[in-house]
């Protein structure tokens, strides 16, 4: 028998055993069959006590399926559904994964049922297999689809970025799905896993069939081999597969409903009788499911099956949460599998500013008594997205298992009792004490909105959880009343400072500086949800700078003009905007000047925004340049390139700048001045070029489709703005390849030389 | 010329109480802050709402003036902020400027470092306003606006030094960022370390070395006081790239790229550049974001820590102290809690000549814990001696402790009176570290000195490479007081041979 799908794993699985090997420790494994022990992330998480690994590796292994775990608190796993399985997976695959699962499916729980047999003797009950489970599919299979290059790249940036690694360890895809599904087989699996896999241990992730489609596009990779090719089924070896099948005890694990009229199983021990050395635990081969498992695996088994004390309600917590995969996204009290990851790779982030907050899902220490629980069941059931800027999704693992997590969960978690006084019945006695809460939450009390959402809206860099989206649905007030008075206890990464530290308050002006009061009227006000009164300084008012008989300079992101941007208002409302990086007067305008709240308010990451819509753009890049020919492209290199340095500025009498900077040998100081004629204000720019001995210098004025000569001095550049050349030769070029014209002033220097330039704007065009 | 007199009365800040049963909680605040008050009073400078001061760096000026750069671009002149009822009068030397956060003076002209540039800025008409701004340095890029570049005052060589935090503290988008650079009084520029994450303020330290501050985060477990070693790689590799660039070259080869999770004292094995953290800052208990720090010049006038580095923290908005000291070729040290309460996030800290501590920041965009959005104030000593840990430094065997008060001799000598404990922060890319490998060292003998004024602790267990918490809850003062801080941290990076 040969097995093509095999050797496409061989960088999967190489892969995959480091991964093993670092996090349970190996066991030598079969040289003639290659195994994998099963992959179950997260169950090596630090703190997690063995009994409970032990416990829960029983329910995912299937042993209770056969073994009575007793008193054992056990929660069985069901195997995918079979019944589909000619439907959804690729012929060739299926009797391949029958012969040698581990090899197929590195990681995989299933255990090797035709381990003791080989040569001839496996082949026939492969076949007889095969043909039984072909024979139980309905629908024909899932037609191929040719992979689209586009949906695949998309594709694997979901991969990386919903944290599908998280459970599926390595860099990429597990190789073997493209011999295993069809796209289209692949993207109906994605949409609604629990259908194909009844136990929810592959969670549901809401995609959106799009979604599903790109993650199927990747999923199979590049040369996917997996065909709907249809098999005759041979009723005769179906029938003896039928057999085998219940001989084997398959459907311990995977039910086919009560229409498949299965022989009995032969009975197996109860846990208790399991001779805990040998059989399916001695990891040699014999008349027994064959499991490869680590020294670590099995030890835990171990010490599960043999625990005669009854695990706590923590405990059996724990153990569900193991079994859902749940620690290998995260912690709970002192278990963490998180501490010894890639989190960076693993765990991205929409806002680096939050730290690991940001990137990390919150931890699940006392979550019992920190959500509500009809939003805690939801979010078990359904998943949830209330910390939009985690690209991991928290997905859904159906309603029973919630129902009953939630249960457990609210059992194990109680925080101490602590009151939270309600809200009067009366309105304005109500009312007082949510404006309280207002002003504490407000810029002015603590400040929440320097960090939170608020409602959808953001006051300043950082992103946070909202802190009224779904607050009082979602919280328990005892939690919130205990969680503000000590956040580390909680949430010990969290960067959120303590503001009552010692128990007081740092804000004592307000109710009285009373912890209790504060602290209820801080959530009574969030509890409003999202229609609630906005705070104080959620929306910082314009930081207008306005111009008076002296020039206003701002020197900090500007639209237009970047990171080295310098804005000058001039008296007489003439602006304009130098870029001190490429060195050049790229923007003029009329009128209000800027306003610089976006760089002087919240961490100061915006760019001051220009007060007019009447912007004339003047070209970037350098100014100045020496061309060998007067209509030769104008140069690309950048001014650092080019060796040419940014000097500063000198101030005159009403701080009007004069930036000096040089071009090639030539220092060049830069200055303008308003000029006002009457009710019109012009632009006056006075340049002056100094070098030791000549050079013939261009000056590029402005870049427009439309250059109009106005006169042997003037041009216009559009429809409105005129520039005044003065007595400079200037010329409008028109470059090879290139639609706008360029007009260009030529500067003759010898020693020195001096130019105007003038700017005004021809009203009522 | 713009003046602004404020009108108001000098305010002296009302300090809460706090209850110091959970003081040494973590995260919560000291406690401390009403012991703290006998000792350090904190007072409002009074300065008009309408200027929106937002102090990014401060530079003592002579005749008692003090020059403010702001986060919004001016450079501001005070006189008046130290008389004993501070009603100052401001006036605008400049403004237009990009986060000046770092200034000095030097014969009469400013040097101030802006996201943007070191600038040069000198009043040539002598009006009282700047007239003529020179680019000394735009060596560095800047593309992001969380590009932070901090300075240092004028050194006596006429020297700025600049530290470049990366793009937004995280990445290497823009050349240099990460890198420190040295730049002399004609805008020569040259390399001094690389490996910068999020830095703080940069300035010498006791003996004239050159330090800067860091933030927790990728590769920083904690905050920390680092030394800016010439060639030194500072922790944070994603900067490398820079190596290839023609300042970076002087720094030599690129470092090997440092392990993830590790521990520092483990790569500093691997990788010769790496330069051990001095004093790190455990979090929250010391601070939650350090930003700048300055040595008492003031001769004793503010009182028995002349000569220490007062260290400022944002989030918190209170002061600490450091010391350091170098054994066996590298910088090591202590950090003391001092006075918590002020009004805003510290981001600049200045001593004046007549010994008052000058504070001032903001609080925007980040969390924090004092909420004023605009204030300066000012630290003043009362004259009366806190029992305080003076000075913690390294022995071969132990600790040797210096108090400010003469201690109890029976307290004092008894080894029950301390208690000890080391651990360590995982060295790695990941945000910030739990404390680990944490250790209880003992105390086997205490010798008391001479003069009653310190201890010598022999201790057992020792950790190179670990922060040592040591706690003095049991040490009396000769009244029968306990200490007003009862603890101190040492990052033991070497054990004195």
């Amino acid at each position: 028998m040969r097995f093509p799908v095999r050797d496409a794993l061989s960088r999967w699985l190489a892969l995959l055993a480091l991964v093993v090997s670092t996090s349970c420790g190996s066991d030598v494994p079969d040289p003639a069959r290659r195994d994998v022990p099963p992959v179950i992330a997260g169950l090596d998480a630090d703190g997690l006590e063995h009994p409970v690994r032990g416990r829960a590796l029983l329910g995912e292994l299937g042993c209770v399926a056969c073994h009575d775990p007793g008193g054992l608190d056990v929660e069985p796993v069901t195997g995918p559904d079979l019944r589909t399985v000619g439907t959804r997976v690729d012929a060739r695959y299926l009797r391949e994964f029958l012969a040698s699962p581990h090899d197929l499916e590195p990681g995989t729980v299933m255990p090797d049922l035709l381990r003791r047999w080989r040569g001839a003797e496996l082949q026939e009950r492969v076949d007889a297999l095969w043909h039984f489970l072909r024979s139980l599919a309905t629908e024909a299979p899932v037609a191929a689809t040719p992979v689209d290059a586009a949906a695949a790249t998309r594709g694997g940036e979901l991969y990386r970025r919903i944290g599908c690694r998280n459970c599926h360890p390595g860099e990429t895809a597990p190789a073997y799905l493209g011999a295993k599904y069809t796209i289209p087989s692949l993207q109906r699996f994605l949409l609604a896993p629990h259908e194909a896999r009844p136990s929810r241990r592959m969670p549901d992730f809401s995609l959106s069939p799009a979604e599903a489609n790109d993650l199927a596009n990747f999923l199979v990779g590049p040369k996917p081999v997996a065909a709907a090719t249809r098999v005759a089924v041979d009723a005769k070896q179906a029938a003896r597969g039928k057999q085998l099948f219940a001989e084997l005890r398959c459907a311990r694990c995977h039910d086919l409903g009560a229409a498949a009229e299965l022989p009995a199983s032969p009975p197996a021990p109860p846990l208790a009788a399991v001779d805990v050395m040998g059989g399916c635990m001695s990891g040699r081969g014999g008349a027994w499911p064959h499991y490869t498992l680590t020294s670590f695996q099995l030890s835990a088994l171990r010490v599960g099956i043999a625990a005669e004390k009854a695990p706590s309600d923590e405990q059996r917590v724990r153990q569900r949460l193991a079994q859902r995969r749940c620690f290998a996204c995260h912690r709970r009290g002192e278990v963490d599998a998180l501490a010894a990851r890639q989190q960076e790779q693993l765990f991205g982030t929409d806002d680096a500013n939050l730290g690991d907050e940001g990137r990390i899902p919150p931890p699940l220490s006392d979550v019992g008594a920190k959500l509500q629980r009809p939003w805690l069941e939801r979010t078990i059931a359904h998943g949830q997205r209330e910390r939009p800027y985690l690209h991991v999704r928290m997905p859904g693992f159906g309603e029973a298992f919630a129902a009953e997590l939630a249960g457990r969960l609210a059992a194990a978690d109680t925080l101490p009792p602590i009151e939270v006084v309600p809200l009067p019945g009366d309105d304005d006695a109500a009312r007082k004490i949510t404006d309280v809460g207002r002003e504490l939450v407000g810029d002015q009390g603590m400040s929440c909105i320097t960090c939170h959402r608020f409602a959808g809206e953001q006051a300043g860099t950082m992103g946070a959880i909202d802190l009224v989206h779904t607050t009082g649905e979602r919280l328990r007030p005892e939690w919130f009343a205990h969680f503000l008075r000590d956040p580390f206890r909680f949430k010990p990464g969290t960067l959120m400072p303590h503001f009552f530290p010692g128990g007081v308050s740092t804000r004592p002006q307000f109710a009285d500086g009373s912890v209790q009061r504060q602290i209820d009227a801080i959530w009574h006000y969030l509890a409003e949800g999202r229609n609630v009164r906005k705070p104080s300084g959620l929306h910082q008012p314009a930081i207008e700078l306005v111009v008076g008989d002296e020039a206003v300079m701002l020197r900090r992101a500007v639209q237009g003009a970047g990171k080295r941007g310098i804005s000058v208002g001039y008296p007489g409302a003439v602006n304009v905007t130098f870029d001190a990086e490429n060195l050049g007067m790229n923007q003029l305008w009329w009128g209000r000047f800027v306003d610089a709240r976006p760089v002087w308010t919240s961490q100061g990451h915006g760019q001051a925004q220009l007060l007019s819509r009447d912007v004339f753009q003047l070209p970037n890049g350098p100014a100045w340049a020496v061309l060998a020919a007067p209509d030769a492209p104008w140069p690309t290199a950048t001014r650092r390139e080019r060796g040419d340095r940014w000097l500063g500025y000198d101030l005159d009498e009403a701080r009007r700048p004069t930036f000096r900077y040089t071009a090639g040998d030539v220092a060049i100081a830069d200055g303008a001045r308003e000029q006002r004629d009457g009710d019109v204000v012009r632009l006056r720019r006075r340049l002056s070029l100094t070098c030791d001995g000549r050079a013939t210098l261009w000056l590029r004025a402005a870049v427009h489709a439309k250059l109009t000569k106005l006169d042997e001095r003037s041009v216009r550049v559009g429809d409105r703005l005129c520039i005044d050349c003065g007595d400079t030769p200037w010329s409008i070029v028109t470059v090879a390849g290139q639609a706008e014209q360029e007009l260009r002033l030529r500067v003759e220097v010898d020693g020195s030389a001096k130019l105007t330039i003038g700017y005004r704007v021809e009203e009522g065009r | 010329m713009h003046t602004f007199r404020s009108r108001a009365a000098a305010s002296l800040l009302a300090v809460a109480g706090c209850v110091s049963l959970s003081a040494q909680e973590l995260g919560a605040s000291w406690g401390t802050a009403d012991r703290e008050a006998e000792h350090y009073r904190i007072v409002e400078v009074p300065v008009p709402e309408s200027l929106a001061l937002e102090c990014g760096s401060f530079c003592p000026l002579s005749n008692g003036r003090l020059a403010i750069g702001t986060r919004r671009g001016e450079i501001l002149i005070v006189s008046g902020a130290f008389d004993a009822l501070p009603r100052p009068e401001i006036q605008r030397f400049a403004e237009g400027l990009d986060e000046v956060l770092g200034l000095g003076v030097h014969n009469g002209v400013f040097y101030a470092t802006q996201q943007t540039e070191l600038t040069r800025i000198t009043d040539v008409d002598g009006d009282g306003r700047a007239d003529r701004f020179e680019n000394l340095s735009d060596v560095w890029g800047f593309g992001h606006y969380h590009e932070f570049a901090w300075g240092s005052g004028v050194q006596p060589d006429g020297s700025v030094y600049v530290v470049l935090g990366l793009s937004d503290s995280y990445n290497y988008k823009a050349p240099y960022r990460g890198f420190a650079f040295r730049i002399d009084a004609e805008g020569s520029t040259s390399a001094v370390a690389s490996g910068i994450r999020s830095a703080g303020g940069v300035g010498p330290n006791e003996s004239g070395e050159m330090f800067y501050v860091e933030s927790q985060g990728p590769w920083n477990g904690s905050c920390s006081l680092k030394h800016l070693q010439q060639g030194g790689f500072m922790g944070h590799p994603v900067c490398f790239p820079g190596y290839d660039l023609p300042l970076g070259v002087q720094l030599g080869p690129k470092p090997v790229k440092p392990n993830t999770p590790s521990r520092l004292v483990t790569e500093c094995a691997r990788v010769p550049q790496l330069v051990p953290y001095a004093v790190v800052f455990p979090y929250r208990r010391m601070g939650q974001s350090i930003t700048g720090f300055r040595v008492d010049r003031s001769r004793g006038r503010f009182g028995p820590f002349a000569g220490q580095l007062f260290v400022s923290d944002y989030s918190l908005s209170l002061v600490m102290r450091a010391t350091t000291e170098q054994v066996r070729g590298v910088w090591q040290g202590a950090c003391y809690p001092f006075r918590e309460g002020l009004g805003n996030g510290i981001l600049a800290i200045e001593f004046s000549d007549d010994g008052y501590l000058i504070t001032g920041g903001t609080n925007r965009g980040w969390p924090v814990r004092g909420n004023k959005r605009f204030v300066l104030e000012r630290l003043e000593y009362t004259g009366r001696v806190p029992f305080e840990v003076h000075t913690v430094s390294a022995l071969h065997d132990g600790f040797h402790v210096r108090f400010t008060l003469p201690v109890d001799a029976t307290t004092a000598a008894a080894p029950d009176s301390y208690r000890l404990r080391s651990f360590t922060h995982i060295y790695r890319q990941g945000y910030g570290s739990p404390e680990v490998d944490e250790t209880v060292p003992t105390v086997a003998a205490v010798a008391v000195d001479d003069d009653g004024l310190g201890v010598r602790l022999t201790v057992q267990g020792l950790v190179e490479g670990h922060v040592h918490d040591l706690h003095f809850d049991g040490v009396r003062d000769t009244n029968g007081a306990s200490l007003v801080h009862t603890v101190a941290y040492y990052t033991l990076n070497r054990i004195p041979e």
